[in-house]
């Protein structure tokens, strides 16, 4: 058997108002019983009295003239009071001169004293009564009564029946009653441990509990719900905590293995070649000495050029190293141009500054870095060819602010387009560089909420996007327009 | 000693590697020839032509532009006219998950740059001697 502990709330609930209500019905009855055996008994004790007390008058001279016709006449009326079992008139010298039985006794002449006292003596279920029967103050006789409880007992078995129907109809109804109320008092939490039970099982934060009513139910609902607000804003915080951990993970993971590899590369260099130059050295052979010397230098400069990318990459969003605030692209550009004037003029390249730049919200350092990189990139690979022509410009986007810088050279194969955003990826040995630039474009990019990316086709130039994100309109309404 | 003649055909995008690589080999006097190109899809339209004369052994770089070491030794291996020909990794990385994926692709050895420069001088003279003299290639491809 399940014990009460176990039951759930439901059962718990109907058990203690059944049980309740039985007991307060109980007792009632209890107190009801009690207060009946006491009415009922003093009730008869009366009637009893005031029968004898007429039966003693009415007998007076029947008694006087010991009548013992007219004494069972009187007795006889007797036949109307079922409680009374047994009646003897007796005469003042002792002597019986009538007597009653009610059907089913035995004539059974009581002994007593003769008293002018009346006495009414009630024990267990019989109540035993004298009454002196007198003529003009003068003690003629005595009127003995017995008269038994038994009709109370009669009274009671039907009361208890009665009582036991009544209890058993309280019970179901306060059962059927209880049941019926949970709908206001219980179902709430029954939802809501419901609702608890899904949410821990699917870990779906998202979901609410409803309030149906605007009692304490309507406050635990709406705490509840409060709570789920603040796991689920946790939750998405982790979320994306953990992803932007695992990103960064992936990219440390990559940045020590391309690290290793890319900076082992100009050490065997500068160590095959420095051997060889000792060689050609002693062997008198000036021309091959200058050429592994010249090797050995380049690739120290190399090595020079990979550290300080590589520096350049890890300062990328390093909260106490930059200086975020909103900087107009169109003024930023022409100072850009005029710093790269001289690596135009050398590859023969025009440089087009459309003048729809937007403003963007990002650190100036970072923007004149990713924008010369991009430069750079397109002079080196898609000014080739001489009289090229570079355009920068700006478009619209959904909830961002687009900026291209797009070449005329001899584009990028699909393949490749995401590639060369990652460390150290190059795409044409010839061309010098450290695989560093679009890796950091691609970075600043992240790190200000934008993205970066290429369009482009073979032998159809390349278009290399940065979306900044628009800033919020009623903090900043005044930066985030395109310039007029 | 006189050697028969193997090509070995060289992948490698860093110039200068390259030219150690061969001049290393010249000092050892083995008389191969080195056919050098610096990424992976010149290195591949070169073998569809030379059927023929198949190289000897290929040395393969894994950090190519454009096309990867990985991509090139897969693309070989997958291939029934190329998969006969040997494959050596000569790279700089020893990384783990490097070495599975090129063994994964049935390379036939890796070996790691040393940054020494004697170390890389024995590696390649030891890695010419055994390829281009021990070793018996097939003579074309399928």
């Amino acid at each position: 058997m399940k014990s009460v502990s176990q039951l759930s709330l439901k059962w718990k609930f109907v058990l203690v108002v059944v049980l309740i209500m039985l007991s307060i019905s109980i007792v009632q009855n209890l107190v009801f019983h009690l207060r009946d055996i006491h009415d009922f008994t003093n009730g008869i004790e009366n009637r009893v009295l005031i029968l004898a007390q007429v039966l003693a008058d009415n007998s007076t001279s029947a008694v006087q003239f010991r009548s013992r016709e007219d004494a069972l006449q009187v007795l006889g009326s007797l036949r109307n009071e079922p409680a009374v079992r047994q009646a003897y008139l007796f005469t003042a010298d002792g002597q019986v001169l009538a007597e009653y039985l009610a059907e089913g006794e035995k004539l059974s002449v009581p002994l007593f004293d003769m008293s002018r006292r009346t006495s009414i003596t009630t024990t267990g279920e019989n109540i035993v009564l004298h009454h002196p029967v007198i003529l003009d103050r003068e003690f003629i006789g005595v009127l003995y009564m017995r008269a038994d409880l038994r009709e109370l007992q009669t009274r009671l078995d039907a009361r208890l029946w009665f009582g036991l129907m009544v209890l058993l109809g309280i019970g179901v109804a306060a059962f059927a009653v209880t049941l019926w109320s949970q709908k206001f008092f219980l179902q709430p939490i029954f939802d809501l441990s419901r609702l608890s039970y899904e949410i821990g099982k699917n870990k779906s934060y998202s979901l609410r509990a409803r309030k149906t009513s605007e009692d304490e139910w309507g406050v635990l609902v709406e705490n509840f719900n409060g709570m789920l607000d603040a796991i689920q804003e946790r939750d998405e915080e982790l979320d994306q905590k953990s992803q932007e951990l695992e990103y960064s993970n992936k990219e440390l993971e990559q940045f020590a293995y391309v690290i290793s590899h890319d900076l082992k590369s100009p050490l065997v260099t500068i160590q095959g070649f420095a051997g060889r130059f000792i060689k050609y050295v002693e062997e008198g052979n000036e021309e091959k000495s200058r050429d592994s010397a010249r090797r050995v230098q380049n690739a120290a400069k190399r090595m020079g050029e990979l550290i300080d990318d590589v520096l350049a990459l890890s300062r990328i969003g390093r909260k106490e190293l930059i200086n975020r605030k909103s900087i107009d692209l169109n003024t930023e550009m022409a100072q850009i141009k005029e710093d790269l004037q001289g690596e135009l003029d050398e590859a023969n390249a025009a440089l087009t500054v459309e003048p729809n730049l937007p403003t963007v919200y990002a650190d100036a350092g970072e923007i004149r870095q990713i924008f010369q990189n991009l430069l750079i990139n397109a002079i080196k690979y898609g000014c080739i060819e001489p009289g090229k022509t570079i355009t920068v410009g700006a478009q619209p986007g959904r909830g961002e602010n687009r900026v291209f810088v797009q070449d005329q050279g001899p584009g990028i194969s699909k393949e490749y387009h995401a590639r060369i955003f990652q460390l150290f990826q190059r795409l044409d040995p010839a061309v010098p560089g450290t695989g560093l630039g679009l890796a950091i474009v691609s970075k600043v990019m992240k790190s200000i909420g934008g993205r970066a990316w290429v369009e482009s086709e073979k032998g159809k130039g390349a278009t290399f996007w940065l979306a900044f994100p628009k800033v919020f309109e009623n903090r900043r309404n005044r930066l985030t327009g395109y310039a007029k | 000693m006189i050697v028969k003649l193997i090509d070995i055909l060289l992948i490698e995008d860093n110039e200068d590697h390259a030219e150690l690589i061969r001049q290393t080999l010249e000092d050892k006097r083995i008389a191969n020839t080195i056919i050098h190109f610096n990424n992976a899809e010149k290195a591949l339209s070169y073998l569809s032509k030379s059927t023929s004369n198949p190289p000897g052994v290929i040395l393969l770089d894994l950090n190519l532009p454009g096309m990867s070491g990985h991509e090139f030794l897969l693309h070989i291996k997958t291939d029934d006219m190329f998969k006969c020909i040997p494959v050596v990794v000569l790279t700089t990385s020893s990384g783990e998950a490097d070495r599975m994926t090129a063994y994964q692709h049935h390379v036939n050895s890796y070996l790691v740059k040393p940054i020494d420069a004697d170390q890389f001088e024995t590696m390649v003279a030891d890695l010419g001697f055994y390829w281009a003299l021990w070793n018996k290639p097939i003579t074309k491809t399928q």
